[in-house]
């Protein structure tokens, strides 16, 4: 039987001494899952449908992750790839796509200062033109704030793929701001 | 004037979640949109499978079409893609053309001609069992298994 159980309703034994339910790991996670969605997408519309497809998916992908740090590991290893997947389909539409292009402005902290919320605005911008592996390890490392370590795990990459991806992905970003003249 | 790497150098960039928040039920609708999918692409390919089957089984049945003239005599195309047209039929004389490849059964008459025309070949014989082929190299084949021709 799958560790996992479409039950909804709180269950009677205690939370701990039973297997983790979606509703359980949901409560937990998706917050965790919705904010990586996030930072490496920046649209709001695509972080609905990447958290609710990471936990469609939880329902088949997690059978016996007990430790609740494996599970948040697996959790933002799915995301990663669904967000990958995410962006290259944006990539591929955007030819035929006739919206205006986004709005960043919500994406910024509340508390942020102006230059910050210009800065991550162009950021953004600019991590449209990139490819999006490229995007993903640069966001995971100075967004999200991981170890280059954590980055080419989360990227299912070596150290030195994830470094060199980063390296090209700020270096893109670096030109284009400053051909934005920010 | 913005420097990403001087930015940077302070920390992450302080961006917040999109995620509404909304409940896991509509992850439950997914998963059941998903398995309503998955069901309807499992019978999709199923058809599709038995499409294909049917086809096959439909190409590979023996193919028997055959041509009964008015003495008797009998031919049996070899191939769906091969084609007789009777051009004579009469008393003392039959002549047909071939396209592609037959066998024939030959009633016997020393009166009557049978004549079967293949490209440029002409078969002509009295009473024989035979078997005309045209090749893919452009010549044409004639087997004979009983009489002469």
């Amino acid at each position: 039987m799958s560790s996992l159980r479409l039950v909804l309703s709180a269950e009677e034994a205690p939370r701990e001494k039973r297997e983790p339910t979606l509703a359980d790991l949901y409560a937990d996670y998706a917050k965790y899952v919705g904010a990586v969605a996030s930072r490496l997408l920046g649209r709001e519309g695509e972080v609905e449908d990447v958290v609710q497809d990471v936990f469609a998916l939880a329902l088949q992908g997690l059978r016996r992750r007990d430790d609740a740090r494996e599970i948040k590991a697996w959790l933002a290893k799915v995301t990663v790839r669904r967000c990958v997947r995410q962006l290259r389909l944006r990539r591929f539409w955007q030819f035929v796509d006739a919206t205006p292009q986004p709005s960043y402005d919500r994406l910024v902290e509340p508390s942020a200062g102006p230059a910050e919320r210009y800065l991550v605005g162009e950021v953004y911008r600019a991590l449209d033109r990139l490819p999006a592996r490229e995007r993903v390890a640069w966001t995971l490392r100075h967004v999200e704030g991981e170890s280059l370590e954590e980055t080419a795990a989360l990227c299912g990459c070596s150290l030195a793929t994830a470094k060199r991806r980063i390296a090209a992905a700020h270096e893109k970003l670096r030109r284009w701001l400053e051909g934005r003249g920010g | 004037m913005i420097d990403l790497d001087d930015r940077l150098a302070r920390g992450p960039l302080r961006v917040r979640s999109l995620w509404s928040g909304a409940s896991v039920e509509s992850v439950l609708r997914r998963v059941a949109r998903r398995r309503r999918v998955a069901f309807v692409l499992d019978v999709a390919a199923a058809c599709a499978c038995g499409a294909l089957l049917v086809v096959a089984l439909w190409r590979a049945r023996p193919f028997a079409a055959s041509t009964v003239f008015s003495d008797g005599s009998i031919a049996e195309l070899s191939t769906r893609d091969s084609h007789l047209r009777v051009e004579q039929d009469g008393a003392d004389r039959t002549v047909s053309r071939l396209t592609g490849g037959a066998r024939f059964q030959v009633t016997r008459n020393p009166r009557r001609t049978f004549e079967v025309r293949a490209g440029d070949v002409r078969v002509r014989v009295l009473g024989t069992i035979f078997s005309v082929e045209q090749l893919a190299s452009g010549q044409t084949q004639v087997l004979v298994e009983r009489g002469r021709v």
